[in-house]
């Protein structure tokens, strides 16, 4: 079977699993104490007459069954609903995607790229001071709670020193446009970008430096060796291609992390993107909105698994799939 | 530049009653009435004057006539009948109770006119006729449309307020801009107000340092206060929330809470200045009633105390028939509580302990508000239920919702504020209906009185604390609202800002009617940066060194 064929199948294969996460999620959404109305009136007096006419109005006086099945329709016929409060879902959504991705880009970038150098060059020196250093500081990076971090950093590089932004995505105060903007963002998105780096970069980290260890002790990198190749060319010519199939699989995997990372950090940060949406969303149970989110999750998910496998044949040419 | 804790799930002022909502739409809107920031008075707005008939029936309001929408449109009686008839008693949480029960209809004999006819007396009428209850908002906009859905409740609000709707990029901030047509002369002094929305408490703050932010007007911790009134360049102000209230509600269907003795018992055994001395670092007023000191013509201070005396409160459990059983346990009860702050939980584990000590074993339970919510009022499942920051205001009617006996909806249970002590008082209920009825303010404050000595006789709720609401804001912000009923609460009209040459010149640095309290010096100033960055500094020492050590051993374990 070729490649284009194993993609085909796997999509077909995605539909039903996409389909049962709704119903799933569905499930799960209104088994949760509270709705909508709920929230509006908690910890105010309310007339049960105002009560019975809001739960008319958003369709939640209907059986489960009733609403489960509308709304499946409606997802079927590619209509993500209103928000509970009156925007469309879609929309929502979609004006924060570009947020999300550049800081889930950012922080994807800083991790794997400083966490293979790093990795590599703690493999290649094993048990040195510089091994040693980089291994205690991913220990304590991974151990070290994202909203916390959050917040030093903050404290640090915003409050104390000055050198960065550590709220929203753009100076407001400024009118800045094109490329002016564009390096305000950037500049806004540095802080959250690390904070939610760190815990994947000090994975990344470990993880290459263990892959790297295994591979160095290969034949053929002692082959190389022999040919009389450099340290620079045998690690990222030779070790690093076969040491990066965990890595591959494991970025694949933390995509997903990295979206609920995303609503830690950009709630410390005040960054409107996806992660904020799905806080707002869970603390006022829209609905709509809480649905549409975890049906973008699980698509997101789907799609990296695929891609992960699409690269492991790729990057290692023995696999071939569905043989 | 202001700072806002979340974003507004809607700019339509008339059918929510919630902070972030009418903070932004505050602007945008206007009402019929506005509050004096500390007597909690209604002044006058829309409605420039107003007449009632002796018998309370009939209202008349005289509307300010040079006031347009912002699309253009002329404002007239016809808005204010659309909005009282067919919006407000249908779609604002307490729009069914306090409109849609008590007006009969809004005539309009002229275009500047509008007349209210009333079921019966319902004195209350003109308290609740603010922005928190009655913003006014446009007929030619919203008649024959779904007005919960309305696309403009979210985009392109259209009011008759101070600031016109700029920009909302949601979950970043909202941008208003002055409205140059705006009908009260020379208003509003700001060019531009943006609210920017940042969720977490301490970043918030950290934005005002920063200089992100000039002004949070709710919402700061209170352990952040301290520290920051001595910050260079910044003022705050600090007054008791509007009304809102920290009270423990009995559930009187449990047999050992319905015993009174019991429930006076519990009084006497909670420390209430100990609560507000360390949980709220004395920035908070001790609760003495069901009402809030700041509705000062119906507040009354002489009602029967319950001093903190735990010999006494010994004593009444005794002869309640409740003596201590070996281990030094007289009964247990479940307190339940809606998680909305830190402070709020800290305070019910004060609590907790405070009946620990008189031998009651309480057990704690702190909920997410939808499940408490849920578990209080949807299936009444609780011994004792905390409900942390309860209005009881502007108008003492307003606790109605809590104590009168035709609110109690055990069969046909409603989410939100219900009679959930099943408190039933025939007394108390005839009180509450009088005084919805007396237009005569001395003879209405002496009925409120009447409830409040009741009320606390009986003690269904025991009120601990009366809510602070602390703003802070940099020192060249002048104007601020800053009563009781400022903050979230007041419009931006009368804010501006002072430049460096303008100090020079006015010389105002202190508006001269605000109350500045300043935080108990007993607690010392949690300084956050040294308080976070000196453990993280010695934990990354500390491995760096354990890790170099056996490194070090395991080389020369290997080396032999």
């Amino acid at each position: 079977m070729g490649l284009l064929a194993y993609i085909a199948k796997r999509i077909l294969l995605a539909v039903p699993v996409v389909l049962a996460a709704i119903v799933v999620n569905f499930l799960i959404i209104h088994s949760v104490p509270g709705d909508p109305i709920v929230m509006i009136v908690a910890g105010y007096e309310t007339d049960p007459e105002y009560v019975a006419l809001m739960r008319k109005e958003f369709g939640l006086d209907r059986p489960l069954h009733e609403q489960l099945l509308a709304y499946m329709i409606q997802v079927l016929q590619g209509n993500l609903g209103r928000s509970t409060f009156g925007k469309p879902v879609l929309e929502l959504v979609w004006e924060r995607v570009p947020l999300t991705l550049l800081l889930m880009g950012m922080a994807l970038a800083i991790a794997v790229i400083l966490g293979i150098l790093l990795g590599t060059l703690s493999a290649s020196r094993v048990n040195s001071v510089a091994d040693t250093v980089v291994t205690s500081l991913s220990v304590t990076g991974y151990s070290v709670p994202v909203f916390w971090l959050a917040q030093i950093l903050v404290l640090v590089f915003a409050v104390q020193l000055g050198w960065l932004p550590g709220y929203g995505y753009s100076s407001l105060k400024a009118d800045l446009t094109g490329l002016a903007h564009l390096i305000d963002v950037l500049n806004h998105a540095l802080l959250p970008a690390m904070a939610l780096a760190l815990n994947q970069l000090a994975l990344v980290v470990r993880l290459t430096r263990s892959s790297m260890m295994n591979v160095l002790t290969e034949n053929y990198i002692i082959t190389a060796r022999s040919k009389g190749l450099g340290d620079r060319s045998v690690l990222f010519g030779h070790a690093l291609k076969n040491a990066s199939l965990p890595i591959v699989t494991f970025t694949g995997v933390q995509l997903g992390y990295l979206l609920t990372g995303a609503v830690l950090t950009e709630t410390v940060f005040a960054w409107p993107g996806l992660g904020r949406l799905l806080y707002d969303a869970l603390l006022w149970r829209d609905y709509p909105v809480l649905l549409s989110m975890f049906l973008f999750a699980a698509i997101i998910v789907t799609v990296a698994n695929l891609v992960t496998d699409v690269l492991y044949a790729i990057l290692d040419p023995r696999i071939r799939y569905g043989e | 530049m202001v700072g806002l804790s979340q974003d507004p799930s809607t700019l339509n002022p008339a059918i929510t009653s919630m902070f972030a909502e009418h903070q932004v739409a505050g602007q945008i809107f206007n009402a019929m009435m506005e509050y004096e920031c500390f007597t909690i008075v209604p002044v006058p707005e829309l409605a420039q004057s107003w007449q009632a008939s002796p018998d309370g029936l009939t209202y008349t309001f005289n509307l300010v006539r040079n006031a347009t929408w912002h699309d253009g449109v002329k404002f007239t009686s016809a808005d204010i009948k659309f909005t009282f008839e067919e919006v407000l008693p249908k779609y604002h949480p307490r729009g069914p109770g306090t409109f849609g029960a008590n007006i009969k209809s809004v005539e309009t004999p002229d275009e500047y006119t509008a007349v209210f006819k009333l079921k019966g007396s319902f004195a209350p009428l003109i308290s609740m006729m603010g922005l928190w209850y009655a913003g006014v908002i446009p007929k030619h906009i919203y008649e024959g449309t779904d007005i919960v859905k309305n696309p403009r409740n979210m985009d392109n609000p259209i009011g008759t307020g101070p600031f016109l709707f700029k920009e909302w990029v949601r979950g970043s901030h909202i941008r208003l801009v002055r409205n140059p047509n705006y009908w009260m002369k020379d208003r509003p002094y700001l060019d531009e107000v943006i609210f920017r929305i940042i969720p977490d408490d301490l970043q918030r703050v950290r934005a005002l340092e920063t200089g992100d932010v000039d002004y949070i007007p709710m919402m700061v911790p209170y352990s952040e206060i301290s520290r920051l009134a001595k910050k260079p360049g910044l003022k705050y102000v600090n007054h008791a929330a509007f009304g809102a209230m920290y009270q423990l509600q009995f559930n009187l269907l449990n047999p050992i809470l319905s015993k009174v003795k019991v429930r006076h018992g519990i009084a006497h055994a909670i420390d209430k200045k100990f609560i507000v001395d360390t949980v709220t670092f004395g920035l908070e007023n001790i609760a003495t009633g069901p009402l809030c000191s700041t509705i000062g013509w119906a507040y009354n201070p002489d009602v029967p105390k319950y001093e903190f005396d735990k010999k006494r409160a010994e004593a009444l459990f005794d002869e309640a028939g409740y003596p201590k059983k070996e281990g030094g346990t007289r009964f247990s009860i479940r307190i339940v509580i809606p998680r909305w702050t830190t402070d709020d939980v800290r305070a019910a584990e004060v609590i907790r302990d405070q009946l620990k000590d008189v031998g009651i074993d309480a057990q704690l339970i702190v909920l997410e508000s939808a499940v408490d919510n849920e578990q209080t009022y949807m299936k009444h499942d609780f011994d004792i239920h905390i409900e942390p920051r309860l209005s009881t205001g502007p108008d003492p009617n307003q606790i109605r919702y809590l104590y009168h006996s035709e609110n109690i909806r055990l069969k046909n249970p409603t989410p939100g504020m219900w009679n959930i002590p099943i408190y039933n008082n025939s007394r108390v209920d005839q009180l509450f209906d009088q005084g919805a009825r007396e237009t005569d303010m001395t003879k209405r404050a002496a009925i409120y009185k009447e409830l409040q000595r009741i009320i606390v006789g009986d003690l269904p709720v025991l009120t601990i604390k009366e809510l602070s609401n602390p703003h802070i804001f940099k020192e060249n912000v002048v104007g601020v609202p800053a009563g009781p009923y400022g903050g979230a609460r007041e419009r931006l009209h009368k804010v501006w800002l002072m430049t460096a040459s303008a100090t020079t010149t006015v010389g105002v640095t202190t508006p001269t009617t605000v109350r500045v309290t300043t935080p108990t010096t007993t607690v010392a100033a949690p300084d956050t940066f040294s308080q976070t960055i000196v453990p993280v500094v010695a934990v990354i020492v500390i491995i760096a060194a354990v890790w170099l050590i056996y490194k070090k051993r395991e080389r020369q374990s290997s080396a032999k």
